[in-house]
């Protein structure tokens, strides 16, 4: 069956012992223009068209799309340690029409991260996905860019054995901002006894449940970063908030193999200073707010749970832009990671 | 006939949905097509709430 102008949104038993199913929607050659992918399909979904046929296939039938009709191979992947600014990059990105951008596709999001799908099938259906969503929809696109959900970065090893060859940045901001963001308005999976897909802190339900919003939040946090931390290597590149917007079409562009045109930064630009979750509204710094607004339990939360592997990710950003300065980010090829990075107990 | 994803409105929708339907002998009502729309989004919500 030939599936142009759809796209798959969600995954329907994925996660039971039964046949796994897809469900689609018709998008015809709309582009993912609003912040989120789930954003632009609800609006789809109000589509007359959409509200009286729905569309279920079974998952072999997206493999059979995938041999059938190839999408395009991803640019860059976007992990990102939640509220860092994130949206704001893969907005900017979306304001080219060459570029095709899913910001947290949840079919996506929900295959990387599900580890009770035995591999190789996981990996297989993962780059099933990835390929459907990635079909050009207007036909000008030339790249392709994934910004995964925050806690997705758990699965970073999985991801990247799906799709070694793909770059990624990993986008991360102050520790206490990010903090004070969640506690005024939570995310699901930073929020305590909120059960989600994702299990980011090892420890029993009670204990859980009985943590405060924010030692609760900053665990989750810091776990996200310590992941990005472990997950570093030759295709990564760490992105702290300060360097935005221009890293997106100076150090990210490099990273992806990607260079903007000077009207296509200029496009950017301008992206850039509107608030990227609300995009009529003009962009207003908020930093200094929310650093105002720590209170003692935050700050230490803050200092036990993210701020070691924050500094770590500063350790490692600043080693790897001494490298670039030197000429040599090229990967240590019995490590992974570029030398100065390797941690690796051997010499390389 | 022009695509059905080209229906702007409902009513034209179902207008098209009908005529497709006569055509292969399938005698359908709009209170049946309201009925599936009615359907489909109680079932949309369902899924959201279960996400």
């Amino acid at each position: 069956m030939k599936h142009d102008g759809w796209v798959p949104i969600r995954m329907v038993g994925a996660g039971g012992a039964g046949e796994a199913f897809v469900d689609w929607c018709w998008l015809g050659e709309e582009r993912f223009t609003q912040p989120f992918f789930d954003s632009t399909i609800e609006i789809a979904q109000g589509l007359p068209f959409n509200r009286l046929f729905t569309h279920r296939t079974s998952i072999a039938e997206l493999g059979a799309w995938y041999a059938a009709s190839p999408g395009m191979v991803p640019s860059g992947f976007l992990f990102h340690m939640s509220r860092c600014g994130s949206t704001l990059v893969s907005r900017m990105l979306t304001a080219l029409p060459e570029n095709l951008v899913i910001s947290e596709a949840g079919p996506i999001d929900l295959l990387a991260r599900a580890g009770w799908i035995p591999e190789p099938a996981r990996a297989e259906w993962l780059r099933w996905m990835v390929s459907a969503l990635g079909q050009k929809r207007s036909g000008r696109e030339t790249r392709y860019f994934i910004k995964f959900d925050s806690p997705t970065v758990l699965a970073l090893p999985a991801i990247r054995r799906a799709f070694p060859s793909v770059p990624w940045i990993f986008l991360y901001r102050d520790p206490a901002e990010v903090l004070i963001s969640h506690l005024r308005e939570p995310a699901a999976a930073m929020t305590p006894g909120l059960i989600t897909d994702v299990r980011a802190i090892d420890a029993p339900m009670q204990e859980v449940v009985a943590m405060s919003p924010e030692e609760y939040a900053a665990r989750v946090i810091g776990r996200i970063c310590e992941c990005a931390r472990l997950g570093i290597d030759g295709q990564g590149m760490l992105v702290n908030y300060t360097q935005l917007p221009e890293v997106v079409w100076g150090e990210a562009a490099r990273r992806f193999g990607v260079e903007f045109s000077p009207d296509e930064i200029a496009l950017m630009r301008e992206a850039a200073l509107y608030d990227a979750k609300r995009p009529r509204q003009r962009f207003e710094a908020d930093g200094e707010g929310k650093r105002l607004e720590v209170s003692e339990p935050a700050r230490v939360a803050v200092t036990r749970w993210i701020l070691p592997h924050y500094e770590e990710l500063e350790r490692l950003r600043a080693a790897a832009g001494v490298l670039r300065n030197l000429g040599d980010d090229e990967p240590c090829a019995g490590h992974g990671p570029a030398p100065l990075l390797c941690e690796s107990a051997t010499p390389c | 006939m022009p695509a059905l994803t080209s229906a702007g409105t409902e009513a034209e929708l179902f207008a098209m949905v009908l005529a497709l339907g006569r055509e292969r002998g399938i005698e359908l009502t709009v209170a049946e097509l309201e009925e599936i729309v009615r359907a489909n989004r109680r079932a949309w919500f369902e899924r959201w709430l279960v996400r």
